[in-house]
């Protein structure tokens, strides 16, 4: 323990670590705000969300709405809609506005998309930290230089080869560039470079050919970077929006993104259903994020080191 | 690197174990920049899938064409650019360093204030436009639409950005801040000359990948504004959509502006690298 | 060790519990399980990727489909938010299916703002649809991309469809160069729609109401030619407009807007906007367009009969909630108007009142048309649904159930149209409205809305800066000119692309 610091500077410190969290609390209800507001608005009808646009909670649920109503004033609750179950939005944006296939594809096309990525980085950032082939320096700098390429110059190209492929409005047309990733590569060959070649070597002693190193050694040890890699891909593919807003028009095949976008455009748009299937497309991640927070938020900072 | 004890030997096998992933790339990304740039040379419809070639007049048009919007569009972006790189810098340096200060709840800050950035921006979007609407609406002035999703886009990326450097904070040894107390320094001096020139390599990091970001904005254009209002909120991303799948025949000139938003955007990030990195060898 | 053991033991246990819960449930049909199963196959069955799944193992068993032909039809009105369109395309798709056993009809609702771009990248994809609605916005340009069937040979071989049948304005779009592409089913235009209970309101203003056989006023119904000239529509407004008590005249919006918020009154007032070929801009070869705006700003800023411009967040919001008396809008809007306010009807509709260089009372109208799409592989069967659809069936079906009015002449002379007048009075003018119609601008108007919205906005709102002389315009026809080259320019970028694909395709049938 340190001698006891002067009480002057002792005070002033617990006054400014005070303060600071202070601070940091006021932000972090900025941060939540927005959230509140939509599950609030996702449970409000459209007459109460037309009338009040500010408030978080639903009018038929405000106190002072049920004191007017109990003194025989006109109220919210003589609305329509103001005998509404509390979740109908939910109810609705399912049955009528099929948020449950938008889900189930933003699921399908998160979940392949992360498999198929994880499964051809994995062999190529073995083939490039552990084995020796001519070009090997050559063709990892293309790669490299690859990762400089924006997203939105890559759009209108893409698009062009999807189409020459037949692949335009399809599931597979969504997921087949973004298989295309170098940046996983990338990490896993740093990853695989600081295995000691020392379990390597034991394990050819025992018999493993090229591909048992892979399986019995490498994989068991990347567990952390693999799991860090596949959550980033899973949460990139989840909220991907441009390009399967760009290559599909058949609705039964869109993810939830663009599904809310469909929404938004229609005529005469339920807002508070569209609050609704957006808390439900927010929802997936989340519980994801709180599950596995220690990955992604190691995985940033572990990123963030290396990227310099 | 040097632990290895066997000999080293080809494993031809290497070139199927990279083939999956280099081909996927290379069609995906060089293929497509050389067919970006040949369609740009032409007058391109996706319905026809051919068109006629017509030189360099798609960047002609785009560069000085008379109304061209190209040049709007571009000084938009670099606006958004701007207030994004500025609205990083002054909110999650300070909050980064406000949460090491408050010392509880840490984990959890962290947590709320990373929600955005697991949250699609379209979900983002949709909510703030109401918000927006309910509080001064902001996008319905020329004036302030550009500014308000600007500073959507960096209440997303703030929790982000704020643990970024946070690691690049806890990277910074106590013993300099002890020095520099021992010297009597003070804490703006402290934070001047011990936590900024330590936290540079965060700090380039952080403004390379907004820059990179930021140049590419779409998603806050589309729902909210569609470049409205008065063209205030009409970015290059959102021009190249528009043009590429909404109007007939302009795949060529979209693909061109999509070819000089390209080549800005290396131009700028060569320019960083090269300040920071003069920079830095200076000091050293 | 004892605790693993204990602990697999548990889990084995729950789950063979777990496992034949669900096996009940599966053989009973009923109960928890057997209702997520249900779910299951339900939802597996509408996503996309999982009902191409099903459909290929279908194939490798063997199974054949018992309706083969699938007819993909696509239109921008949604089911999704009104449960009139849900049940006009539930009656379309059991109608067309019974008499057709082996077609399944597919419906696809796509948002306006979304259809082109959906519809292009459909087109080229795997599912391209066979009937659309196509709006007069996009079909010229559609036509001459390839997306669209020519259809004169099947209108020859079909009495119901033929041209007489149908108002002229209405057939204007569809058609270029005598190369028909689609059938008009619903005929549309701009008009002002006047809050009658206001108009009650004030006795001065009665002798704009409609009179009944016996002379006496009829407050449910508007006269047709209400509004006598542009210096009357101001002398109301005024009379209409009280801004202590948050009431207004006439709301004018300014936010992207673009021709839309002046091309009914310069119409009205002898201009037009384009040519059919769609060459060259015409709104600025007379000065009755420059008119037509003055008109607005005079409104707005001399009369203050507007509510203070606003992002229009929702379509008629203020006139639903009776805070502006008189709002411009379309004849489709009724029903919208009637489903918002919960059954409000009394509002009418007129079209825009002549200018000083105008004659009569005039609007742009137009006809939405149904149309096959290129890649049709049973270009039969979806005529057949064109002709249920476009022919006098579909058309006293639209006119029941979703009160559209149709661009046949033959369902003014019907029993629904008498019957439907005497329900909702407000029907009455529409007919007529849209028959007084020049043609709405159609070629590139997205482009071209580009390149006016910002013009008209930028007037609109700093119209004060303009007056004082330190606006980026002289007056309105300044602006006007400056739109008018603007919107020359995507012309005559039109007309290259045209010709460019006309050179290539003769050089390939030259092959």
């Amino acid at each position: 323990m340190n001698p006891p610091a002067p009480t002057s500077r002792h005070r002033l410190l617990r006054l400014s670590s005070v303060v600071a969290l202070l601070v940091m609390i006021l932000g972090a209800i900025i941060m939540v705000y927005p959230y509140a507001y939509m599950v609030g608005s996702s449970l409000k009808t459209r007459k109460e969300f037309a009338g009040d646009k500010r408030s978080l909670i639903p009018a038929r649920y405000q106190i002072s709405e049920h004191a007017k109503h109990r003194r025989g004033e006109p109220s919210a609750l003589d609305w329509e809609g103001a005998d509404w179950p509390l979740l109908k939005n939910y109810r609705d944006a399912l049955l009528y506005g099929h948020v449950d296939v938008f889900l189930l594809n933003s699921l399908l096309y998160a979940v392949v998309l992360t498999t198929v990525q994880l499964s051809i980085n994995v062999l190529a950032a073995y083939a490039f930290a552990r084995m020796n082939f001519r070009g090997k320096n050559v063709l990892f700098s293309i790669l490299l230089a690859t990762m400089m390429l924006p997203p939105a110059v890559l759009l209108i190209p893409r698009f062009i080869v999807i189409r020459e492929l037949g692949l335009v409005d399809s599931f597979l047309g969504v997921v087949l560039p973004g298989f295309a990733g170098a940046f996983g590569v990338f990490l896993l060959r740093q990853f695989f470079l600081n295995i000691p070649s020392t379990l390597e070597d034991a394990a050819r002693l025992d018999g493993c050919g090229t591909f048992g190193v892979l399986r019995h050694v490498i994989l068991p040890l990347s567990k952390p970077v693999l799991i860090t890699l596949g959550l980033f891909t899973f949460i990139a593919a989840w909220n991907s929006f441009i390009w399967p807003l760009v290559v599909l028009s058949d609705q039964t095949y869109y993810p939830l993104t663009v599904g809310l976008s469909l929404f938004r455009e229609e005529s005469g748009a339920d807002w508070p259903r569209i609050f609704a299937a957006s808390v439900m497309g927010s929802l997936p991640l989340i519980a994801l994020f709180l599950v596995a927070q220690r990955y992604i938020i190691g995985g940033i900072s572990l990123s963030g080191l290396k990227g310099q | 690197m040097g632990q290895r004890t066997a000999p080293e030997r080809t494993q031809p096998v290497a070139y199927l174990y990279i083939a999956p992933a280099f081909l996927l790339v290379i069609v995906f990304t060089l293929v497509s920049m050389g067919l970006s740039f040949y369609v740009s040379l032409h007058s391109w419809d996706p319905i026809r899938g051919h068109g006629q070639f017509v030189g360099a007049s798609n960047y002609v048009r785009a560069l000085v064409g008379e109304n061209s919007v190209f040049w709007l569009a571009l000084r938009n972006t670099a606006m958004y650019v701007a207030m994004s790189v500025v609205g990083v810098l002054i909110t999650s340096l300070p909050l980064a360093m406000l949460c090491r200060k408050a010392r509880y709840g840490q984990s959890l800050f962290r947590t709320l204030y990373f929600l955005p950035s697991i949250t699609p921006m379209v979900v983002l979007s949709l909510v703030w436009l109401w918000l927006f609407d309910a509080w001064g609406k902001p996008l319905s002035s020329p004036r302030t639409a550009l500014l308000a999703i600007a500073m959507l886009g960096v209440w997303q990326a703030a929790g982000y950005n704020m643990l970024l450097f946070l690691a690049g904070l806890s990277e910074i040894p106590q013993a300099f801040y002890d020095a520099a107390r021992v010297d009597g320094a003070s804490r703006w001096q402290e934070f001047r000359y011990v936590t900024i020139p330590l936290l540079r390599n965060t700090i380039i990091f952080v403004t390379v990948m907004v820059v990179i970001g930021a140049f590419q904005v779409f998603t806050q254009a589309y729902i909210m504004t569609r470049g409205g209002p008065e063209r205030s909120t009409e970015v290059v991303a959102l021009q190249v959509f528009k043009n590429a799948f909404s109007y007939a025949g302009q795949m060529g000139y979209a693909s061109a502006m999509a070819w000089l938003l390209f080549a800005v955007l290396f131009v700028v990030i060569m320019i960083q690298m090269r300040v920071f990195r003069s920079q830095r060898t200076y000091d050293e | 060790m004892q605790r693993p053991n204990t602990r697999r033991a548990l889990l084995l246990t729950g789950a063979l519990v777990l496992a034949a819960w669900i096996a009940v449930d599966a053989a009973r049909g009923r109960g928890v399980w057997a209702a997520v199963g249900h779910y299951i196959g339900d939802l597996t069955s509408r996503a996309g990727p999982t009902r191409d799944l099903r459909r290929m193992a279908r194939q490798a068993a063997g199974v054949r489909s018992s309706r083969p032909i699938t007819l993909r039809i696509w239109d921008y009105w949604s089911p999704s938010n009104t449960e009139d369109f849900a049940r006009y395309f539930d009656e379309l798709e059991t109608r067309f299916e019974a008499r057709h056993p082996d077609v399944d009809v597919v419906y696809q609702s796509v948002p306006f703002g979304f259809f082109e771009q959906k519809l292009a990248t459909g087109m080229i994809g795997k599912r391209p649809p066979d009937v659309f609605q196509c709006s007069v916005y996009w079909a010229q340009a559609m036509y001459a991309r390839g997306m669209l069937l020519k259809l004169n040979e099947y209108i020859d071989r079909t009495p119901k469809l033929q041209d007489e049948q149908f108002f002229t304005a209405a057939l204007y779009h569809s058609r270029d160069h005598g190369d028909i592409y689609g059938i008009p089913q619903i005929f549309d235009a701009l008009c002002l729609m006047w809050n009658l209970d206001q108009i009650k309101a004030k006795p001065e203003l009665h002798g704009l109401f409609a009179r009944d056989e016996n002379g006496e006023i009829d407050d449910t119904r508007i006269r047709f030619d209400a509004v006598r000239n542009w210096e009357h529509f101001r002398q109301i407004t005024r009379t209409l407009t009280d801004s202590k008590a948050g009431r207004y005249g006439f709301e004018i919006n300014a936010h992207q807007m673009g021709a839309w918020g002046f091309m009914g009154w310069a119409v009205a007032n002898g201009a037009q906007f384009q040519d059919r070929a769609g060459t060259r801009a015409l709104f600025n070869d007379t000065p009755a367009t420059a008119e037509a705006v003055q008109h607005l700003l005079d409104l707005y800023y001399e009369d203050r009969v507007s509510p203070p411009f606003r992002p229009v967040s929702a379509s008629y919001e203020l006139f639903q909630k009776g805070e502006v008396a008189c709002s411009q809008g379309g004849t489709w809007s009724a029903k919208h108007i009637v489903r918002n306010t919960l059954g409000w009807k009394g509002f009418g509709m007129t079209a825009f009142p002549p200018g000083p260089r105008g004659t009569q009372q005039k609007t742009q109208s137009w006809g939405n048309m149904l149309v096959i799409g290129s890649r049709c592989k049973h270009p039969d069967v979806a005529w057949d649904y064109l002709r249920l659809v476009c022919g006098p069936e579909g058309a006293a079906l639209r006119l029941t159930l979703l009160k559209h009015v149709s661009p046949r002449r033959d369902l003014y002379r019907s029993d629904e149209w008498a019957r439907a007048v005497r329900e909702e009075p407000f029907l009455e003018n529409i007919p007529k409205i849209c028959a007084a119609g020049e043609p709405l601008y159609h070629t590139q108007p997205a482009a071209v809305a580009d390149e006016v919205i910002p013009i008209f906005e930028y007037l609109m709102l700093n119209y004060p800066e303009v007056k004082a002389g330190r606006g980026a315009y002289r007056d309105a026809a300044h602006a006007l000119h400056v739109a008018a080259g603007r919107v020359n320019a995507v012309y005559a970028r039109y007309q290259r692309i045209l010709a460019d694909w006309a050179a290539t395709d003769r050089r390939r049938e030259a092959r």
